[in-house]
């Protein structure tokens, strides 16, 4: 865990994981509005 | 679970303005692309809508996608011939390569572009209508097909499953601003069954209006339609094959509606539904004519012997068919009568198919009255054109496909389509 604590505590590697963090959450976002105004209940055809 | 400590203040050590920045970039990102791929055709190999590329899974098509399929397939030159209306139009009954469509494109030649953007038990005002009235400016010279039964009005901002393409197309401005169809609407959705549909009959209007108001902005259903469509399927469903196989992207999924020329007559007209269909054919007539006592409804005849109209029905229907389209575009819809199979309409009582055939004659006239072009169809087809009480085999699909080839020539000239 030491040999990784420079690397944690280094801005760009900070910078780039909280940009990459953002971007996920940013599409996780548009998803989530697509998919929750999908109707619940599918439609289900049936003739008459 | 524990966080060890370096992890922890990793986390905790997260820039928040290049998270924000992130998030932002990301999210702009996705809506511009959405707005992109909304001008692009994705519909590959399209012949017409199947379950896979339908609500019954889950999938709903933008007016966006289906108004960029129209563009990539129309030729200079060509009229658009757009089909929509209920299953019987999209060709259930008849397999992939022999759809009624197909034919009438045949029959009608490299002069015009006929399109089926029909959906299972969708109606007039539906999916083909909206993309159709969007692209009226673009395409001008088109004729618009769908289907309806005697003295059912469809409500004027498309039917439950469907009503998101009207709502859709209306928030991003692309429809006609027709008061007569404003006031319609507002009518309409007095109803508290429109306004607020049960389960599986659609969103109810204001989330309708919500979630098209989103989309306006932020182009998150053309999006991920594209990615359901291509890439992978983010969709499940219980309907989806397989417990891994629904990733897959709904284009590889071929069209599955089975050749119905090949069942038996047992397997098209099942004996155990018979009374069930008798009902359902009965039903296309028979509170057409007839009167109102204190007893209730009468089927009547005159004293001549002819049946007598019942007025409220028909007056219902006639102020019904006033608003659900502009009056411009009236002219071009051709409204064709579905006829149900001779096999149950023979068991009919004489004074019953009279009845029948009367109603679907008289339906033919209000539309006409109305100002729509209108046939009915059907009348002398065979048992064998149809593949069960109501959806045409192919080759119930290819008479169809003449008749209507024959209106829409003469209709393409009557409205001056054909004068250089």
């Amino acid at each position: 865990m030491n040999r990784l604590e420079p690397l944690l505590n280094s801005p760009v590697v900070r910078h780039g994981c909280s940009l990459v963090v953002g971007l996920a959450v940013g599409v996780l976002l548009h998803y989530l509005l697509f998919r929750l105004s999908l109707p619940v209940q599918p439609f289900i055809y049936v003739a008459f | 679970m524990q966080v060890s400590e370096p992890h922890r203040s990793f986390r905790l050590s997260l820039p928040p303005w290049t998270l924000l920045a992130g998030v932002v970039l990301s999210f702009v990102t996705l809506c511009l692309l959405g707005r992109e791929v909304s001008r692009e055709n994705h519909l590959s190999h399209f012949a017409r809508f199947t379950q896979w590329t339908s609500p019954e899974t889950k999938y709903y098509p933008t007016v966006g996608e289906m108004m960029s399929h129209v563009r990539m397939r129309m030729k200079p030159g060509q009229i658009l011939v757009m089909v929509g209306g209920n299953s019987i139009l999209r060709g259930v009954g008849q397999p992939a390569g022999s759809i009624w469509t197909q034919a009438l494109q045949d029959r009608l030649g490299a002069g015009y572009c006929v399109i089926n953007f029909a959906f299972d038990s969708s109606n007039i005002t539906d999916g083909a209508a909206v993309v159709a009235e969007a692209l009226r400016n673009e395409f001008p010279r088109q004729i618009y097909i769908a289907n309806a039964a005697p003295a059912q009005p469809p409500p004027p901002d498309g039917s439950g499953t469907y009503r998101f393409m009207f709502w859709e197309a209306r928030s991003k401005g692309l429809l006609v601003d027709d008061p007569a169809r404003n006031a319609a609407i507002i009518a309409s959705n007095q109803n508290p069954l429109i306004r607020n549909p049960p389960p599986g009959g659609g969103d109810s209007l204001l989330e309708l209006r919500a979630r098209e108001w989103l989309d306006r902005w932020f182009y998150f259903q053309d999006f991920w339609n594209l990615v359901t469509y291509k890439w992978v399927n983010t969709v499940w469903g219980f309907y989806m094959p397989g417990p891994t196989q629904f990733l897959q992207p709904r284009r590889t999924y071929a069209d599955p509606e089975p050749d119905r020329l090949k069942y038996s007559i047992d397997d098209r007209y099942i004996p155990a539904n018979l009374a069930a269909e008798l009902v359902n054919v009965r039903g296309c007539s028979e509170f057409t004519y007839g009167i109102v006592d204190a007893t209730g409804f009468h089927e009547q005849k005159d004293a001549t012997g002819h049946w007598v109209l019942y007025a409220p029905l028909w007056d219902q229907f006639n102020a019904g068919i006033k608003g659900i389209m502009p009056e411009e575009l009236k002219k071009r819809t051709l409204i064709l009568l579905s006829r149900s199979s001779p096999f149950y309409v023979r068991m009919l009582t004489p004074d019953e198919q009279e009845r029948d055939n009367l109603a679907y004659l008289h339906a033919v006239d209000m539309w006409k009255a109305g100002g729509y072009e209108s046939m009915d169809y059907g009348r002398d087809y065979t048992i064998g054109d149809y593949g069960d009480r109501t959806h045409l085999t192919s080759s119930g699909g290819a008479k169809l496909a003449t008749s209507v080839a024959a209106k829409v020539r003469e209709m393409s000239r009557s409205l001056g389509y054909l004068t250089p």
